[in-house]
């Protein structure tokens, strides 16, 4: 029966995706484009068929049990009106002229009005069935946008990332049925009986005991310029054990930062790149006297295969959304898992439709993360 | 410093803002919100934990913000709110 209602896609031309991922009386779909693309052509092609959507560029795709690292791939997922029971998509203008405050107004304003056209109560939200998908401009901070989101409505569970592109972060854009290129765009959507959601982020590190980092000088949210009271980078090698000779992108990419909230939750911050002087480069926001752990690596394939299939056990999963780091696909072509990892959520899920993007940042309730996966599942029952 | 505060006022949070369906939804949710507008490890505050004053006003600025909701919010050793 779920075969008819949930059908994902991918292919060289948005007219073979869209040919492809025909369901019964679509009610949503999502699409996820390597670099290459003109993301309006794109959009001109989704546009005609009249069926909510939202979609983004990326850096690599993840389509049932395979990734697509090319430029020009894209791929697409229908689900029919059975599973969704009501739909609204808006958009928020991301652009970096933007201030934070504008962002964050805009984004609390359009999730209330898009929450009360579909009657969901965002101070009691069915914990089961509502939900928010976001995919936001990459180029920008996504954190002003799900801001304005928790101040609207902290409840609404939302899950999503950052759209990407090219390691050159020049270019990047998202596209949706309410408006396209350098915005935020959310669905918010209510599930029909019998189908639920769950949601969950799984990242692949381990904690470094005992080694904390406390933020205590910034030059702004992305700029970290010194740590524990001393440069930065200095800092981070003490920590490490390595001189400040060796600090190269592997070893960023391979002991990052993060936080705690509990029950083993970790909301990682990855760092980008060291400064011309002293400081660090993070990907996402920082805010002063963060209290750091330092974690490294290991492998993808064991903690995701254990963590997904604790989750979605004795679950009748009809259909996964991945949003998944650049860094993460990045360190699975380094370590040669691509085949590997993409056979993995072949075999957790079976035949079961999965569709997925590499993202400039992925987020999940609200916060805004690195170097992590976070991902939506729709269950039956 | 204060023994075990951040450990109740959690508890307290918890108690207000996630009880019913799905809780423990909720108090991930409410868990996630408060590490990232404090930047602390809440899993490091126990019921015996040295808590520094800083930390725990950084952990009331945030309930009492429009987020969590609780601007009338004390902490009390016994029986809070």
């Amino acid at each position: 029966m779920e075969k008819n209602c949930i059908i994902s896609y991918g292919a060289k031309t948005i007219e073979e995706v869209l040919s492809a991922i025909k369901v019964n009386n679509p009610g949503f779909m999502i699409f996820f484009y390597g670099a290459g693309n003109d993301y309006k052509k794109i959009e001109e092609k989704i546009k005609p068929l009249h069926v909510p959507f939202i979609g983004c560029m990326d850096a690599g795709r993840l389509v049932s049990g395979e990734y697509l690292l090319d430029e020009t791939t894209v791929v697409g997922m229908s689900i029919s009106k059975e599973i969704i029971s009501m739909i609204v998509i808006d958009t928020v203008d991301l652009s970096p002229s933007r201030s934070r405050d504008d962002i964050r107004a805009e984004s609390r304003m359009k999730f209330q009005e898009a929450a009360q056209r579909i009657h969901i109560d965002l101070n009691n939200p069915d914990m089961e069935k509502d939900v928010a998908i976001n995919l936001a401009f990459g180029l920008n901070s996504a954190t002003p946008f799900l801001e304005g989101q928790s101040e609207a409505g902290l409840m609404l569970q939302t899950i999503g990332g950052s759209s990407g592109g090219k390691t050159d972060f020049i270019e990047t854009n998202v596209i949706s049925s309410s408006g396209s290129g350098h915005v935020g765009a959310f669905a918010m959507i209510h599930l029909n009986d019998p189908y639920k959601f769950i949601m969950d982020r799984v990242s692949s590190f381990t904690s470094y005991e005992e080694k904390t980092l406390k933020v205590t000088k910034l030059a702004d949210p992305r700029h970290i310029l010194e740590l524990n009271g001393k440069p930065a980078t200095n800092a981070y090698c003490e920590a490490l054990g390595i001189p400040l000779s060796e600090l190269t992108p592997e070893i960023f990419a391979n002991n990052t930062l993060g936080i705690d909230p509990g029950d083993g939750e970790r909301l990682i911050t990855s760092i980008m790149k060291k400064d011309d002087k002293t400081g660090l480069l993070t990907y996402n926001d920082v805010i002063p006297g963060t209290q750091f752990k330092l974690y490294r690596t290991i492998s993808q394939y064991d903690e995701r295969s254990r963590s997904i299939s604790d989750v979605l056990k004795n679950k009748k999963v009809v259909g996964y959304i991945s949003f998944d780091c650049i860094l993460c696909y990045i360190a699975r072509n380094s370590l040669n898992e691509v085949k590997e990892i993409a056979a993995m959520y072949e075999k957790l899920l079976p035949g079961i439709p999965k569709i997925g993007f590499g993202t400039f940042s992925e987020n999940i309730c609200g916060a805004n993360i690195n170097q992590t996966e976070t991902y939506l599942a729709i269950i039956k029952g | 410093m204060q023994k075990g505060v951040i450990y109740k006022i959690l508890q307290d949070v918890y108690k207000l803002r996630c009880s019913g369906v799905m809780a423990e939804v909720r108090q991930r949710i409410i868990r996630m919100q408060i590490s990232l507008k404090t930047g602390l490890n809440l899993n490091e505050y126990t019921p015996e934990s040295m808590d520094p004053d800083d930390d725990i006003q950084r952990v009331l600025n945030v309930i009492k913000g429009s987020e969590i909701g609780l601007e009338h919010y004390q902490y009390k050793k016994e029986g809070s709110v």
